[in-house]
């Protein structure tokens, strides 16, 4: 809100500060501050009122906030009382009676409409407001003042003279001052004539009943209305105004009459002549709340020692009633801050006008456990441990999913959370897989000729009437492996084995055993895809993408991909098992073997393994299919390690050892390759 | 030959030596097994005592002479040799080094990382909470009643079907937390929260916020002051100063707004703090007793403070990142620099 320097200074004539000065005092106690500007001789400052302070949408509230933080007097403007003249003439009605709860009409004969005085439209405008004729530009100098929007008609304009405040009736019609037709609804608050709606309640006016040049006689209104109620019908009609901005925040009762006396004096300023009054007052105004505080609470809630007469000064200069007691005492907060309702809002006056940069820094003191960090933090922590170790950057990426996404990567349907009000369609669902982003990112940077990538971030699941927000990792690999001295290199599906890879070493990390088997899923390569089992349990999927799904993508390298859930892992993962360390030496030996092709290379591993229990190692080192081998076999060479726990091996052992695996291995037909 | 003469020998092909392999020679020849000073000393057996005494005083002084001489040559050799290798080994160090490549955090998490450390290091407990929220977690009981203009303040994601929202705040976590913990309280939520706000430089419809809550029965205002003082310390540096500025939030009263001096231009004013030396980067205050009593907590015996902020500004304010968008982008040369 704009307030002009001037202005506020006529309510505050013992202020000696700069305007500079105020607004940074304004900016850390009640409003943050958006701007000081020079506006001719005069300024201008920008304030963002807090929406649980509307008193301060007036420049009367926000000089009453200036006398509380500088400590000096406030001239408020001196009213007269509205004398009630019964002549009957105006004629007010609230049918609504949640939704109005005072309404003060004033009939005004004799008005002449010109333009207002000078100093009046300067105000106006430099507060932002357009300048039209006295009598509209006092409705909203008094709004700009008191805070309290107020409205004028036409009195011959209005049928009967005669105001409801009620319900619009559904599908009633109504043209605003803005020219524009409103079909309103049966939940929106009107002020009707005796025939039909002549303004929205508390929005904005109707042009039909609208102050002209040849107005001579006005019904001005001051009402208090509904802030909800005003809050929907604006929304509703997407209809915003000075008026509803206020209305919203919720105005007090009193300050109704109060902008009613105020606009009838400066109205019989421009000739007019008050006919007829009339205040209706649903029920009486609830008292104040009366709040019992004292020094030792107040300390112990802001950790500050505060004197009793500072704490009294603080809330008199906020224009509350105190009554002393002997330890404590009652504040009852004036009329116009609602907001204040319990000791909570008193700590916050007085904190603030106390100033929090006087409120010491202190921390809390304990009695409270150690933290301990959740298990899935810790182990998502090991896990990407091994990704960066591996190469992988990390990528974080957005919730959502299109629709298109949705079709190509989900599965049931049912299962999607949908987006009611998205802000385009590509962002309709939530994910429920990671893929499609790491697969975008590889679009964006296909030409890197390595590509590691990962993301660890739920993904969401309706489950009936639940969801679920299960953290997923997912990684994709592109081109050849890096250089691993100690492992094969594969001539064929070399992503699908560094995807693989990396998955193992992420679940020997997290001391998970783990097998794998051939598994079918859409999307993915028929024959170069496997399910992670652990526990039993599939944890995850390890696999290259379907070449032709890749080709949909337009993605032209070969992509590997894995997928785990982390959730599933927190609950296997196991600890570190030392083992002692044999203090008998290994012997070692490397055996070269042709197999089957479709002899698996676990099959042959177990074998060995099962020989004899001397066989601590038995690690594949070279690979081979091609040229020199018949085509339906495959060489596989292997480095050997034996060790006793209680013996150094002998050469015969060792002799007996490497002949009883050979012999095992050739029933299973994989041979010695000579 | 006799001693004498020995010694002079040793000395001539000990100096004339150019190797370590001549050295060894020389040492064999004199002083090994079949050496030629070790033959007088093996006659000794055969000797008058008084002969013992001269010759093998003798013998043993010329023993201690030649292994001088050995040791001597033989370490200026070595220095000769160190030299050369100097000079026949020699690398250009300026070529690049070898290694694996290994992957980079992601901003985001590298942040994530940091607050764990920090709220860990201040005894608060990582808490998470759901992302789809009901309304009610979301709005309700937090003192932001249906249909009150205050809803308004946030933007809201709305999720088909029953009263879910995707949460527009991490603060429902304050009443995750409070049901499901007895008090006295210490936990801070780190998550994705979500507004609907187009997207540009400094928007994002998805972002992420850190927050925390102590309750207990002597919290107080000053000790809300004294941990975002500590935080910004442990973020931002310890020359960073911070300020509390009054503010309003439904489910806080008192509420404040924190500054912190800005991290781009030490506080002299800049673009980025649109000249006023300060950024806003928390929102806290002390927890409202309505929210309080919506937990079943009774506002006359528990007490305590609860702040929030936005992870992303915190994260460009540090790094000095100018659009939000990089944040969720898949640009490498972004990414590939944390």
């Amino acid at each position: 809100m704009k307030i002009v320097w001037s202005w506020l200074k006529e309510y505050l004539p013992d202020l000696k500060v700069t305007p500079q000065e105020v607004a940074a005092r304004l900016n850390l106690s009640s409003f943050e501050v958006e701007s000081v500007e020079k506006a001719g001789e005069d300024f201008v400052i920008d304030l963002n009122i807090l929406p649980n302070r509307p008193d301060a949408l007036g420049v009367l509230g926000v000089a009453r906030e200036v006398s509380a933080l500088f400590q000096v007097n406030l001239q408020a403007p001196q009213l007269t009382r509205l004398k009630f003249v019964a002549c009957g003439k105006l004629d007010v009605k609230i049918q609504a009676k949640d939704l109005c709860r005072r309404y003060v009409g004033v009939l005004i004969k004799g008005v002449q409409i010109k333009s207002s005085p000078q100093w009046m439209q300067k105000r106006l405008e430099a507060a932002g407001i357009r300048p039209i004729n006295n009598v509209v530009d006092i409705t909203n100098y008094v709004m700009l003042e008191y805070g309290q929007p107020l409205h004028a008609f036409d009195a011959e304009l209005v049928a009967g003279k005669k105001i409801n405040v009620r319900l619009a009736k559904e599908g009633e019609k109504i043209i605003t001052l803005d020219g524009v037709e409103r079909k309103l609804n049966g939940e929106m608050l009107v002020i009707a004539d005796a025939k039909k709606p002549i303004a929205l309640a508390g929005i904005m006016g109707g042009a039909e009943s609208e102050i002209s040049e040849k107005t001579q006689n006005v019904i001005l209104e001051s009402a208090n209305f509904n802030p909800v109620s005003i809050h929907k019908t604006s929304k509703a009609l997407n209809l915003r105004s000075e008026s509803s901005m206020r209305f919203e925040r919720g105005l007090d009762q009193e300050t109704t009459l109060l902008a009613a006396q105020r606009a009838v004096q400066l109205l019989e300023l421009a000739g007019g002549e008050v006919s007829s009054f009339s205040d209706l007052l649903i029920s009486p105004i609830p008292p104040a709340p009366r709040i019992r505080i004292s020094p030792a609470k107040i300390k112990a809630f802001l950790g500050v020692d505060i004197s009793p007469q500072q704490i009294l000064n603080i809330l008199i200069s906020l224009d509350f009633s105190v009554e002393k007691g002997k330890m404590d005492l009652v504040a009852i907060p004036p009329h116009f801050r609602q907001d204040i309702k319990e000791e909570a809002d008193i700590m916050e006056e007085i904190a603030r006008i106390y100033r929090y940069e006087n409120i010491p820094a202190t921390l809390p003191a304990g009695r409270f456990a150690p933290p301990v960090l959740p298990k899935i933090e810790q182990l998502t922590k090991k896990v990407k441990d091994v990704l960066f170790a591996e190469g992988f950057q990390e990528l974080n990426t957005f919730s959502f999913m299109s629709a298109k996404t949705a079709e190509k990567f989900s599965r049931a349907k049912s299962s999607l959370v949908e987006i009611v009000n998205p802000l385009s369609q590509e962002y309709q669902y939530l994910r429920t897989s990671l893929l499609p982003a790491l697969l975008s990112a590889i679009q964006e940077n296909q030409d890197e000729n390595i590509l590691r990538l990962f993301e660890i971030n739920p993904v969401y699941v309706k489950e009936g009437d639940k969801y679920s927000e299960p953290q997923l990792l997912t990684g994709v690999i592109i081109g050849p492996s890096p250089s691993y001295p100690d492992r094969p290199d594969y001539p064929t599906a070399p992503e699908f084995f560094q995807a693989k890879g990396v998955v193992e070493q992420i679940l020997t990390e997290l001391k998970i055993n783990f097998s794998f088997k051939e598994k079918k899923e859409p999307n993915f390569h028929p024959g170069r895809t496997a399910a992670i089992i652990a526990k039993r349990d599939e944890i995850g999927v390890v696999g290259e993408l379907h070449p032709n799904f890749l080709a949909e993508l337009n993605i032209k390298k070969r992509v590997a991909v894995f997928i785990v859930g982390i959730e599933a892992l927190k609950d296997i993962a196991g600890e570190i098992i030392y083992k002692t360390v044999s203090k008998y030496p290994e012997a070692r030996f490397d055996l070269s073997l042709l197999a089957d092709k479709e002899t698996l290379a676990e099959t042959i591993e177990k074998t060995a393994k099962a020989a004899s229990e001397f066989v601590k190692k038995f690690d594949l080192f070279d690979y081979y299919e091609g040229k020199g081998i018949s085509e339906d076999k495959k060489s596989l060479t292997y480095h050997v390690v034996l060790q006793a726990k209680d013996h150094t091996l002998s050469d015969e052992e060792i002799k007996g050892v490497r002949e009883k695996i050979i012999k095992e291995l050739k029933n299973i037909n994989v041979l010695l390759r000579v | 030959m006799d001693i004498k003469d020995i010694l002079q020998l040793a000395k001539d092909q000990i100096n004339k030596a150019s190797s370590l392999e001549e050295i060894e020679k020389a040492r064999l020849e004199f002083l090994g097994r079949k050496g030629k000073l070790t033959e007088i000393l093996r006659g000794l057996a055969k000797m008058s005592l008084e002969q013992k005494k001269k010759i093998g005083g003798e013998a043993n002084l010329a023993r201690e002479d030649i292994e001088l001489l050995l040791k001597n040559k033989a370490k200026e050799l070595r220095a000769a040799g160190a030299e050369k290798i100097a000079e026949t080994e020699k690398v250009d160090i300026t070529l690049p080094g070898l290694a694996s490549k290994i992957g980079h955090r992601h901003p985001l998490q590298l942040i994530k990382e940091k607050y764990i450390e920090i709220f860990t290091s201040f005894g608060y407990t990582l808490f998470n909470t759901p992302e789809i929220e009901t309304e009610e977690f979301n709005f309700d009981l937090l003192n932001i009643p249906q249909n009150h203009p205050a809803r308004d303040m946030w933007d809201t994601f709305f999720v088909k079907g029953n009263g879910y929202v995707l949460r527009t705040h991490t603060s429902p976590f304050q009443i995750h937390c409070m049901k499901k913990n007895k008090p006295p309280l210490r936990f801070f939520a780190f998550g994705r929260v979500y507004r609907y706000e187009q997207i540009d430089a400094g928007h994002s419809p998805n972002f992420y916020q850190c927050e925390g809550l102590v309750v207990d029965k002597n919290i107080t205002l000053a000790d809300l002051k004294g941990t975002i003082q500590e935080f910004a310390k442990q973020m931002f540096g310890h020359d960073v100063k911070s300020r509390m500025r009054q503010s309003f939030f439904p489910f806080t009263e008192p509420s404040v707004e924190v500054d912190v001096t800005c991290a781009v231009c030490g506080g002299k004013g800049c673009p980025v703090c649109k000249g006023t030396g300060w950024v806003e980067i928390i929102g806290a205050g002390m927890v409202h007793p309505n929210v309080l009593r919506n937990v079943g907590l009774n506002p006359a015996e528990w007490q305590g403070f609860a702040f929030g902020m936005g992870v992303d500004r915190i994260c460009m304010l540090k790094y000095g990142i100018e659009d939000i968008r990089l944040l969720y982008s898949n640009n490498l040369k972004f990414l590939e620099q944390f």
